[in-house]
């Protein structure tokens, strides 16, 4: 953290800072340009237009979280909270589904 | 980082009621105060009076099981002709009664007892904290759970009633329960979400809160494996809160939505309430209601095992005078713990009909949830080993808890399994296990809690006399209550039975319900009655101790090694007169080569307790 | 006494008090929008009619992915400028970035609006129209020859103890429904005519109760609570209701329900909704895995909708069908394997949902280009070439017709009760909402009161503006996931 600290303090790294943040906010205003762009090409499958869209808006997601979020040099006591939050957010997701689609059959009743 | 200190702020004479505002209103002291201590007080009897309601709720179910159709004595006419005419207890009355009993129990009465109440006011002192991290926050915290608490209690008052299907409020029926009214906001089950709403934010203020305590203000010295373990319990269960919590708020908006705004999110096609097709879209999921809420209600288990678990485990080795045995692994078991809790939920859920896959993972992680619970028993029943133990009150609670809770949690271990657990779903069996579990288990736990601090808190010990007229009766009457249960369960008595199943017995398909088990009803809620009177000597001692009971000789009356006793009785504004630094573990009795049986954390290597220990009063 | 690190971070964690607090909030809140977003995922993987997609408005969501890429950008400057020092413009940029906050909400408001006076009718055989009431004919009905009125009293609708916090009952809403020429003017069981209002309804009542006992009750019936005090007409009613008055539609062609527990009797006299159709949907006809594009077409042909609509527009939905399919086949011949019509979403949803419309001035799913001659001469008048997401209640374009009550299973505006979309589309979107003002909130307090913390540490106050930052983010990247899975997708 040490170093972190020194370049922390300087004006000119808010400089720089400002620079940037300008920078991913253009990114991000591209990112939803293409969004909205593509959405009407046909790629084949709705799923594939879905997951196109779904890819975007990670990228631009990745971009507000580590870049705006300073999550590219948090500390490590932020990453482990999050891993475990993401870790049961999926658990949820996956368990219920799985839940719904794997349902009690029929054909293992009968004789 | 300024100053940790509180020293300059005290004379050594007056710590204990001055502090550095001394013109601070009675209302801001007392009632809007920031102070974690004061905060915990509040949780602490706001919580206890929404326990004793709660008992009371459940006192009056258990006439109407006991003897039904019957005119209940003393309380029937009170409860108004509309919900008991002729003094007998409608099963409208039940329901409402039942269902509130859970909800107060579990929302209102336990968690804010055992988390928000011992953990505000123990945690920050033993890791050595001025106070929580973020005091307005607290306070916040506090009045949230107020809120949500009253607008729970005026719901009683509402025309329709307080929520009447269950703790649980499974759609579709909570939702369509209580919609023949004008003003669907003002129902019971409508307000029971919305208070929900209200004691959700307040748990996950509080456990921010919590949380960052815990990381942010230890004190120097204070390293993880120097941290008692009641606070690693508190940063567990911190987090179960913090992350659990939220899916049944998503639960409650949308079941909220359903209610007030006319969707479908619980509701299946088709859904045909008095004999008419309901007026809605359909195509919801009530499955997906019990997903939600059970991600949340499983680790609320823990929510509420835990902080007796920890209070027991601070108890315990201050009165063997030995170190807590396992202290390692209880810590690596009280994580798993934390890990495993989120992803056991859907046992509550065999019947529901899934599939195997699923409910075969569910049944893995839910037998490998009691291994790191059987770790944390163990440990607590192995440090007896050898002790040199006091009988005192809170140790009184504190060794009954253990085979209490371990009854609990064998009873459970069949229910894992699903198709043991088919047969036992929704009997009493479930009833007895888990009220093993939270009421001889937590409960005791707490009370052992409240008998432990109530000297650091007031200057007081707590009258043992009383405390030996409430714990016998109390362990005797518990056991009472809730052993036939276990008996009646694996008999098929079915939990929601307004008249115990009196109506059941009568037709030929309920002939195996013998007249002995039925009349084991009579012998619960006599039981019931008798643990109410049980709690007088308790309730007594509780508020005529703070003036009435014998005074500490010393800040460390137990002769603990936990920071939270090296501070002035009861602790002042910032708590400590010095900053304080930590030398060694949490639980350092009877170390060989020491001079006494403890060796306090806050003392260096080589000075005697005594020698430090002066704030005589 | 201080708490420590309220502003330096602490050695072993390097982390701020605040800075802890904020994560492990947004840790919540990930959850919370998790659970969200699994519910919408879970609800969308199988639903049991077809989804809603692409029907909101993408111009407004796409402003307001915008103006939050710029709040985000804004926040961020103010915070860049208390590290600098400079405080004017850390104002600037705070005051630009609650402005945006005020701005999305606005665009918010404009959307919901729009959703509210849009409404979707479920016919019987389960073909849907959707579109707007004519401003000048909302959907009311009308019962006739009103002679009997049937109050609610509710007496022991009482809680515990026998307090009531609110009254329960009937009130006199039900009297705003009268047509004009009709006077409340009753006769009650003794024969004495009163003119209800709130001050006889309460006479009434007090003399339900009076002569109202609970010993009577306890013979009767245990656990019935109601009561009732009928009321005759002198001269036969007239009402003028909105069904949204009704408890859960529960009206046939002799009763009407209120809400309150009133209950009229009479006959259903008038009881048709007129619709300014801009789309209808055909695909709850056949079934979702159908493969056969003929067979769903087939499957069409007699829909309720033509009943309602006319034969005509049947012609033009053959027509519409075989141009797209024709479309569809060409574009799809050159693939080694050419994929069929009936697999694609898109095609199935651009045939079978299609958008009905007078005028040309339209998109790729509208059937009438092929002429604009009115089917319905009332909506023929100025078609002025709206686009038809955007026509508001009144604005015509769209043909207007009427549909009896009697071939309607389900109605609603575009509101959660139509459906799971619209349900998920408005708990998402309002939690959402609700994040942005409270967001908002707490970055205008910093605003206008962070002055004595900048005063006191600069710093300090810097690391609020980036805790507050942080959830602004979050609120930010929630939208950015919200956007496509709504609006686009």
């Amino acid at each position: 953290m040490a170093h972190d600290h020194h370049d922390h303090d300087s004006p000119e790294y808010y400089k720089k800072q400002s620079k940037i943040i300008w920078a991913v906010g253009g990114v991000l205003v591209l990112g939803t340009l293409i969004t909205v762009g593509v959405m009407d090409w046909d790629m084949g499958s709705r799923a594939a237009n879905i997951a196109f869209g779904m890819f975007i808006a990670l990228v631009k997601a990745s971009f507000v979280a580590l870049i705006f979020m300073h999550l590219k040099s948090e500390r490590g006591l932020i990453y482990k909270v999050l891993f475990f939050t993401v870790l049961f957010a999926i658990g949820l997701f996956v368990l219920t589904y799985l839940g719904y689609a794997d349902p009690l059959h029929s054909k293992f009743i009968g004789y | 980082m300024s100053a940790v200190t509180a020293h300059h702020d005290h004379s050594h004479a007056d710590h204990a009621h001055e502090h550095d505002h001394p013109k601070q209103s009675f209302l801001y002291k007392y009632i809007f105060s920031t102070d974690h201590k004061v905060i915990g007080i509040q949780y602490g009897l706001t919580a206890m009076c929404f326990l004793l309601w709660g008992f009371f709720l459940m006192m009056v179910m258990r006439w109407s099981i006991a003897f039904p159709g019957t005119e209940m004595p003393l309380f029937g006419h009170l409860m108004g002709e509309r919900w008991a005419p002729g003094g007998v207890v409608s099963p409208e009355l039940y329901n409402m009664f039942g269902a509130m009993h859970g909800t107060i129990m579990v929302f209102l009465g336990v968690v804010p007892l055992g988390f928000a109440a011992f953990g505000n006011y123990i945690m920050p002192l033993q890791i050595g904290a001025v106070d929580m991290a973020f005091p307005k926050l607290n306070a916040w915290s506090y009045w949230l759970y107020f809120i949500g608490g009253v607008l729970m209690m005026l719901s009683f008052f509402l025309p329709t009633g307080a929520a009447q299907v269950g703790w649980t409020n499974y759609s579709p029926l909570a939702t369509t329960a209580q919609i023949d009214v004008k003003n669907i906001f003002f129902t019971g089950q409508t307000q029971w979400l919305f208070s929900m709403v209200f004691l959700i934010s307040s748990s996950l203020l509080g456990s921010v809160n919590f949380i960052t305590t815990i990381l942010n203000l230890r004190c120097k010295g204070m390293t993880w494996m120097r941290l008692p373990f009641f606070c690693w319990a508190m940063l567990v269960v911190g987090f179960l809160l913090l992350l659990a919590f939220p899916p049944l708020e998503v639960a409650a908006v949308m079941q909220l939505a359903d209610r007030l705004f006319g969707s479908s999110f619980f509701l299946p096609t088709g859904l045909v309430e008095g004999n008419k097709h309901l007026d809605i879209a359909g195509g919801g999921s009530p499955l997906l209601y019990q997903h939600l809420f059970w991600f949340l209600g499983h680790p609320e288990v823990y929510v509420l095992i835990l902080p007796a678990i920890a209070i027991v485990s601070d108890v315990i080795p201050a009165n063997i005078r030995r170190p807590l045995w396992g202290y390692k692994s209880m810590i690596y078991g009280v994580l798993t713990l934390g890990f495993l809790s989120f992803i056991v939920w859907a046992h509550h859920m065999y019947l529901t009909g899934m599939g195997p896959v699923v409910s075969t993972f569910f049944q893995i992680t839910t037998v490998l949830i009691s291994v790191p619970s059987v770790i944390l028993l163990t440990c607590l029943m192995i440090s007896l080993w050898g002790g040199s133990i006091r009988f005192n009150s809170a140790m009184l609670f504190a060794c009954a808890f253990l085979p209490m809770f371990g009854i609990g949690g064998l009873t459970g271990l069949p229910l894992a399994f699903s198709t043991i657990d088919l047969y036992l779903h929704d009997t009493y069996y479930v009833i007895g296990h888990f009220h093993y579990v939270v009421a001889p288990g937590t409960i005791f736990g707490l009370f052992a809690g409240i008998y432990h601090w109530y000297p650091k808190m007031t200057g007081r010990f707590m009258n043992e006399t009383l405390g030996r007229l409430h714990f016998w009766p109390s362990l005797v009457c518990m056991n009472l209550l809730f052993s036939p249960m276990l008996i009646q369960g694996m008999a098929g008595f079915h939990r929601r039975w307004h008249d115990g199943g009196v109506a059941f017995a009568g037709t030929s398909s309920g002939d195996w319900m013998g007249i002995p088990l039925l009349r084991l009803n009579e012998v619960m809620s006599f039981a019931a009655w008798g643990l109410a009177i049980a709690q007088v000597p308790f309730i007594l001692n509780l508020f005529f101790s703070i003036k009435g009971g014998k005074k500490v000789k010393s800040d460390n009356p137990w002769q603990a090694t936990t920071l939270e006793w090296a501070t002035p009785t009861p602790p002042g504004h910032g708590n400590f007169l010095q900053e304080p630094v930590v030398y060694r573990d949490a639980y350092d009795y009877s170390v060989p080569g020491a001079e006494t049986d403890y060796s306090p954390q806050w003392l260096p290597e080589g000075v005697k307790p005594e020698e430090k220990l002066t704030h005589m009063h | 006494m201080e708490i420590p690190y309220t502003v330096k971070p602490r050695p072993d964690t390097g982390l701020f008090n605040a800075k802890i607090g904020i994560w492990l909030f947004l840790a919540s809140e990930v959850m919370l929008f998790g659970g969200l977003f699994s519910a919408y995922i879970f609800l969308r993987i199988a639903p049991e009619g077809p989804w809603p997609v692409q029907v909101l408005t993408v111009k407004w969501g796409f402003i307001n992915t915008l103006v939050l890429i710029f709040s985000s950008v804004t926040v961020l400057q103010a915070w860049v400028a208390l590290k600098l020092r400079k405080f004017r413009l850390f104002q600037v940029w705070m005051t630009l970035t609650i402005l945006c906050a005020g701005g999305f909400m606005v665009i918010k408001s404009i959307e919901y609006a729009d959703k509210f006076h849009h409404f979707g009718v479920l016919l019987k055989d389960g073909s849907s129209v959707e579109g707007h009431f004519p401003a000048d004919h909302p959907y009311h009905i009308k019962f006739d020859e009103v002679k009997t009125v049937t109050l609610a009293v509710k007496p022991h609708d009482k809680g515990l103890f026998g307090i009531a916090l609110f009254r329960h009952g009937s009130d006199t809403e039900f009297l705003k429904y009268l047509e004009k020429d009709s006077k409340p003017e009753f006769k009650d069981a003794e024969g004495n005519v009163i003119t209800l209002d709130d001050k006889t309804l309460d006479a009434l009542r007090a003399k339900a109760l009076n002569k109202w006992g609970w010993d009577d009750v306890k013979k009767k019936s245990k656990w019935t609570p109601d009561e009732f005090i009928t009321l005759t007409a002198t001269s036969p009613l007239k009402f003028d209701i909105p069904p949204s008055k009704l408890f859960d539609n529960a009206y046939d062609a002799h009763k009407a329900h209120f809400r309150d527990g009133t209950v009229i009797d009479g006959k259903l006299a008038y009881d048709s909704m007129h619709l300014e159709v801009d789309r209808i949907d055909l695909r709850r006809l056949f079934a979702a895995d159908e493969k056969s594009d003929q067979k769903a077409l087939e499957s069409v042909q007699n829909a309720d909708v033509w009943r309602i609509l006319g034969g005509d527009w049947k012609k033009k939905f053959n027509e519409h069908h075989d141009v797209e399919h024709n479309k569809f086949v060409e574009k799809h011949k050159s693939q080694k394997k050419p994929q069929q019509p009936m697999d694609n979403s898109d095609y199935v949803r651009h045939v079978y949902a299609m958008k009905i419309s007078l005028d040309d001035a339209h998109g790729h799913a509208s059937a009438a280009k092929t002429g604009g001659e009115g089917l319905a001469a009332e909506a023929a008048g100025d078609s002025h070439g709206a686009h038809a997401a955007e026509a508001h209640a009144g604005s015509h374009g769209h043909p207007l017709v009427v549909i009896e009550k009697k071939d309607i299973s389900f109605w609603s505006n575009f509101t959660p009760k139509y459906g799971n979309y619209f349900a998920i589309y408005f708990t998402l979107t309002g939690l959402h909402g609700l994040h942005v003002i409270g967001g908002a909130l707490v970055l205008s307090h910093m605003l206008l009161f962070g002055k004595r913390i900048y005063d006191k540490d600069p710093d300090h106050l810097a690391n609020r503006v980036e805790v507050g930052g942080l959830f602004w983010h979050f609120v930010d990247l929630v939208w950015i996931f919200l956007f496509p899975l709504l609006y686009l997708l």
